[in-house]
């Protein structure tokens, strides 16, 4: 946070409200990577004094999202690399899902995909993260990742097949078995888009 | 209670659920301390322009 700017105060300005437009971005896709709140909020913050320092290097009117996300993303892999903890779940987290998610009937609840999304590899996880909860597409996921957009199709899918294996089991068909809850705020949100 | 339909994706949905549930989450006092910090920044680039 203490490098000199050579960016002028209002570059300054435009910048700083561009990041706190994303931080509800960024603490979300920091805790789908981290599982945990009080680490995820760290590696956000962590996240957002770097780009600041580093705010010269950012090419105004280029994705600022996935410049952001790209920063996040590389301190996670630097953290968890020193820091085996960080694919602990919340539990309060779990919690709070639940409570939105209808009565269980048959099928599972949200936070069995949350529980489920901590199981996978990391490159899984992100891909879901960026692509299925924060709704970049293949070629922002691939810019943010550093890989070709093929690569990011292939882990998506794998990813997506996974998952529903972690929450369903094997299904004896070889198919993908994901028969989810999920509330009505959620379906408003996919009918939405 | 909702069913899955054909069209319906309850992977997407349950991601951008969990999504909402964080982003809809007030901002931490530490994330404003940041900003506090980046704005006496930028307030001091201003008075010397």
């Amino acid at each position: 946070m203490n490098a000199p700017s050579p960016q002028s105060a209002e570059a300054d300005q435009i910048f700083r409200d561009q990041l706190v437009a994303l931080i509800p971005s960024l603490r979300s896709f920091a805790r789908g990577l981290c599982g945990g709140r009080e680490m995820a909020d760290d590696l956000a913050q962590d996240a957002m004094t770097r780009a600041w320092a580093a705010r010269a290097s950012y090419a105004q009117g280029t994705n600022f999202r996935a410049w952001m996300f790209m920063i996040l993303r590389n301190q996670f892999y630097t953290t968890i690399r020193k820091n085996s903890r960080m694919t602990s779940w919340d539990p309060e987290v779990a919690e709070r899902v639940l409570v939105e998610a209808p009565a269980q009937q048959e099928g599972i609840h949200v936070s069995d995909v949350a529980k489920a999304l901590q199981k996978l590899p990391a490159e899984q996880r992100e891909v879901l993260l960026l692509i299925g909860a924060n709704g970049a597409s293949y070629e922002e996921a691939a810019e943010i990742i550093g890989c070709a957009i093929g690569t990011v199709k292939s882990r998506l899918a794998r990813g997506r097949k996974a998952l529903a294996l972690l929450i369903d089991g094997p299904d004896p068909d070889n198919q993908p078995r994901a028969h989810i809850i999920v509330s009505e705020r959620g379906k408003r949100m996919i009918a939405a888009e | 209670m909702n069913t899955v339909n054909s069209d319906y994706d309850p992977v997407s949905a349950a991601l951008k659920q969990m999504h909402e549930a964080v982003a809809s989450e007030p901002v931490p006092d530490d994330f404003m301390r940041i900003l506090d910090e980046i704005d006496a920044k930028i307030a001091t680039a201003k008075s010397l322009q």
